[in-house]
């Protein structure tokens, strides 16, 4: 088996970020498996560095990995994700004043998104009003809030602008992934006095390791096993975990990507 | 006869006072920078890692402006005013950050395009006097003097009560 460093792409906006992979690197290293970091500034580009083989594992997006899965025909290996992205849920948010208690009162209505790449908010809401009857184009007005494109809606801006607007009063509704929902309420970023979520879509899985079909099964597995050693109880671990927001490495799964696939059929968003 | 500072300003050591720095790396990974009677370690040029601990390049630099411009007032020659009260902030603003750390499709070269000094001293001076001891303070610090002349630096004055 090949001993040189697996090359490992991220995406990075803020360098900050920089420190939670130079930790994954000194623990690969102490666990004597060595990785390179290859970063990237938007997700089709560390897509287009995986299929050329300048990495070998990507963490991805979850319209990164769809994107590597059309490309590589499903042939792209499937790794771990974070115990927080499984079961992620979209929702839909409007004023408690408004009178509108259902989906289909956002009909002819305004609706703020996130980015244009956003799956959480904007590929797979759009899907989900679909699904309800609610054409995209038609039975509503799309206000999109395109904060940080490329980054697949990684960069919470979008959403934060969409809610602010829809408390302004500029849009009817506004989306946003659950996590940043229940964060801002917390925090008091939104007024709960007056706003409501008035639908979710079902749930889904977010970012995931897709490695590319020629890398080895081998060392990937070997990745997987020291990945999944890192410990939240372990004071370096867990500093990169709390940043990277997770517990744990759970096994990575590719049925919670199906609205996210049926979204991207309905809005054919990709170029396949 | 001429007069005497006319012939000491033709010699160059009247106008310009020379220094010279010498940095090694033997681990090649961290910099020694001799200085005329002591050295400092440097090991990287910024950290993004909020508790990273060594002073970074880009810290030292931004202490050099600060501890300049305050060190201004206080080593002032024959002033008449006494500085009783001094305290400074300064903002940096580094842009192309991700091109330092290597992020593929950022190219731009990184640099610090904005600074803003905030002085807040306690001095007794009215207004205009207080104006007039700042600006001749400031006139003072050779660093500043060179920034000013490249980027945005701004220096604000505020009067402590």
């Amino acid at each position: 088996m090949s001993k040189d460093p697996i090359k490992v792409g991220a995406v990075i906006y803020d360098p900050r970020v920089t420190v939670i992979w130079g930790i994954i690197s000194d623990f690969f290293k102490e666990e004597g498996l060595e990785i390179e970091c290859v970063y990237y500034k938007d997700y089709e580009g560390q897509v287009d560095g995986l299929m050329s083989r300048e990495i070998d594992i990507a963490w991805n997006s979850p319209l990164a990995w769809l994107d590597t899965y059309l490309r590589t025909d499903g042939k792209c290996l499937m790794g771990s994700m974070r115990d927080t992205d499984r079961d992620r849920k979209t929702v839909f948010v409007v004023r408690k004043d408004s009178g509108i208690a259902e989906l289909d009162g956002l009909r002819g209505k305004t609706i703020g998104f996130g980015a244009v790449d956003s799956p959480q908010a904007r590929l797979i809401p759009i899907n989900h009003l679909h699904r309800h009857g609610l054409e995209y184009g038609a039975d509503y007005t799309e206000q999109r809030f395109d904060i940080g494109v490329g980054l697949h809606g990684d960069h919470v801006g979008g959403e934060l602008d969409a809610m602010k607007a829809l408390t302004a009063g500029t849009v009817d509704a506004a989306v946003a992934l659950d996590l940043n929902w229940e964060a801002w309420k917390k925090d008091g970023t939104v007024d709960e006095n007056q706003l409501v979520c008035i639908d979710t879509t079902p749930l889904f899985d977010h970012c995931i390791f897709t490695a590319h079909p020629d890398f080895s099964s081998e060392r990937f597995a070997e990745w997987q096993n020291v990945l999944h050693r890192m410990d939240y109880g372990n004071e370096a671990h867990r500093k990169m975990m709390d940043m990277e927001g997770l517990k744990e490495w759970v096994e990575g799964r590719i049925s919670g990507f199906s609205q996210l696939r049926e979204a991207n059929g309905y809005l054919k968003f990709l170029n396949t | 006869m001429k007069r005497t500072d006319e012939r000491l300003n033709a010699l160059y050591e009247s106008k310009i006072f020379d220094m010279n720095f010498r940095g090694t790396s033997a681990d090649l990974s961290s910099v020694k920078i001799y200085t005329n009677k002591n050295s400092v370690h440097v090991e990287k040029q910024i950290s993004f890692d909020s508790e990273y601990k060594p002073i970074t390049s880009l810290e030292y630099f931004a202490g050099s402006v600060l501890s300049s411009i305050l060190l201004a007032f206080l080593e002032r020659p024959n002033r008449g005013s006494v500085v009783e009260e001094i305290e400074g902030v300064l903002n940096l603003s580094l842009e192309n950050p991700l091109s330092l750390v290597g992020v593929k499709g950022y190219e731009e070269e990184p640099r610090i395009t904005k600074m803003t000094v905030t002085v807040f001293l306690y001095v007794d001076l009215e207004d205009k006097a207080f104006d007039d001891f700042c600006s001749g303070a400031l006139a003072r610090s050779p660093i500043y003097n060179t920034l000013k002349r490249s980027m945005s630096l701004e220096v604000l004055f505020k009067k402590l009560i």
